[in-house]
């Protein structure tokens, strides 16, 4: 199949390398020149990773192929929401992943309100021949995994932001005390910190709800770009 | 600040795991409770402790033989209040523990330092029940104390550089290692692990998947147990009181409130393992 993948992020070369080996051909495209570019390539199926502003989800959900199977990246966006942009809805289907993205890991699906059936079904299929695990979870921005993680990120940075303890001992804390693969701080950075603050956004735009509130020092973090995280 | 003698007040769950943390740290330890069954039972876990530390290879006999030795047992307060350092495991009740202190403070000597394992309580608000609010500090240990190697050390309004310093010194013979926090509610830990209980629930109430694919899904990104599992395994009671004690400390904050999944579950009596019957069924 010829895949085209838009948007950069944590996910985006594992799961380009993943659908290599799976036997696909994979078009990588960094958003701002998928955006820019007069023509596109003939793709049958389109994954869309842009986790960090709406607005550019959107104008690149909009360029797709009308015909190709649609998989856009719910980390951001719930997914009936997403492929109402979209023409030709019934083809879209949502996933989430985290990094590290595991060869023979786990990925979840949701299905929106207008993903048609045989859509749904090419969805699951096509992960399940690239070795994952296909986990179907309800529709809602953040999907399973990506919302719990990114708010136990998002309330770290809300404690570092009250100076109750440095990043460094946020991250034994939580290691030790709690057993977490991994420190929020760590994490964060292996996430990427602006597709945390998308998840976070997206969360908040969904839910309308004050708990989803975004840390300022997440966002200060996420816009500072490759700035260390410091106490 | 040379502490040899550590007092450990309360021999129930948290406090016979410090004392056998602490005896093994080469510190002599007296355990007290209020009557002298509470304070058997501690000791005799002490021993069972030690006892599978040792089966397990993870301890030689000599040094348990020798932890063994360090601890005394107590059921007079001013007797316990001659240490260098004493560590409350008193019930979560700030009254209670706020009484307590006020006593010890008239016994000890005035170079003691005090210190709660409380999970929740201020630190600040306990030390002025005394007159040494700058030989005061939190050591918050993790359960079980005896394995896990967190020691969370809360420096309060007023706690001193010195009074820090000894804390960790002190963390630090344990073997365990101590985090520096502020005193602010339920410290780091309690505090941002709230997200991985809070989330999964309403994940759960807003029928996204059942708790056992959601358990799955957070096993399959390297979490040892998912978050129903973990809460049947804590209980739900103690996890849905330590969620409210932290929704009110922060003022009703909405990043902490509770889910109705919580209380519909504790009302019903259940509570996880120790019921047979949380999200999963143990029967």
């Amino acid at each position: 199949m010829k895949i085209l993948l838009v948007g950069v992020n944590a996910l985006s070369e594992p799961l380009a390398a993943m659908c290599e080996r799976g036997g696909h051909a994979v078009a990588r495209w960094e958003t701002e020149k998928f955006l820019a570019a007069r023509t596109i390539p003939p793709h049958e199926i389109f994954i869309e990773v842009e986790t960090t502003a709406l607005e550019k989800k959107r104008a690149v959900l909009e360029r797709a192929a009308e015909d190709a199977l649609l998989f856009l990246c719910a980390l951001n966006a719930s997914v009936t929401v997403a492929a109402s942009w979209v023409q030709n809805p019934a083809r879209v289907v949502g996933f989430g992943a985290l990094p590290p993205l595991a060869a023979n890991g786990t990925i979840e699906l949701a299905r929106g309100l207008q993903t048609a059936e045989p859509s749904w079904e090419r969805a699951q299929n096509f992960w399940r021949a690239l070795g994952q695990n296909v986990v179907a979870v309800a529709d809602s921005a953040g999907l399973a995994r990506a919302r719990i993680v990114c708010c136990i990120i998002n309330e770290a940075f809300s404690a570092l932001q009250e100076k109750i303890a440095s990043a460094h001992d946020i991250d034994v804390a939580l290691k030790l005390g709690v057993n977490y693969p991994q420190g929020p701080f760590a994490w964060g950075d292996l996430i990427g910190l602006d597709t945390v603050l998308g998840v976070m956004e997206g969360l908040y735009a969904e839910w309308r709800d004050d708990r989803y509130r975004p840390a300022p020092l997440l966002r200060h973090y996420a816009l500072a770009r490759q700035v260390p995280v410091r106490s | 600040m040379r502490i040899e003698s550590v007092a450990i007040i309360g021999a129930g769950t948290m406090g016979n795991g410090i004392a056998y943390a602490t005896a093994l740290g080469g510190y002599r330890v007296t355990l007290y409770d209020v009557a002298p069954e509470f304070v058997q039972r501690g000791i005799e876990r002490i021993h069972q402790n030690l006892a599978e530390g040792v089966a397990r290879k993870k301890l030689d006999a000599a040094a348990a033989d020798d932890a063994k030795e360090r601890i005394h047992a107590t059921c007079e307060l001013a007797a316990a209040a001659q240490c260098d350092l004493i560590i409350e495991a008193a019930p979560e009740q700030l009254e209670l523990k706020r009484q307590l202190f006020g006593q010890l403070d008239a016994h000890a000597p005035a170079s003691a330092i005090f210190a709660s394992n409380t999970s929740s309580l201020s630190i600040s608000v306990m030390a002025s029940a005394t007159q040494r609010a700058d030989r005061f500090v939190g050591l918050h240990f993790f359960n079980p104390a005896h394995l896990m190697p967190l020691v969370e050390i809360v420096r309060g309004d007023a706690t001193s550089a010195e009074t820090v310093n000894a804390a960790a010194a002190f963390v630090a013979r344990l073997k365990k290692t101590a985090v520096l926090c502020k005193d602010t509610p339920a410290f780091i830990v309690n505090r941002v692990a709230r997200p991985f209980y809070g989330e999964a629930l309403r994940l759960l109430g807003e029928g996204a998947a059942d708790a056992a694919t959601l358990d799955a899904l957070m096993e399959s990104i390297g979490f040892k147990m998912g978050p129903f599992r973990l809460m049947d395994l804590i209980g739900l009671d103690v996890n849905f009181a330590v969620t409210q004690s932290v929704y009110n400390a922060f003022f009703q904050d909405p990043k902490y409130r509770p889910h109705p999944i919580q209380r519909q579950m504790v009302e019903s009596g259940w509570l996880g393992r120790k019921t047979g019957r949380g999200f999963y069924s143990y029967e």
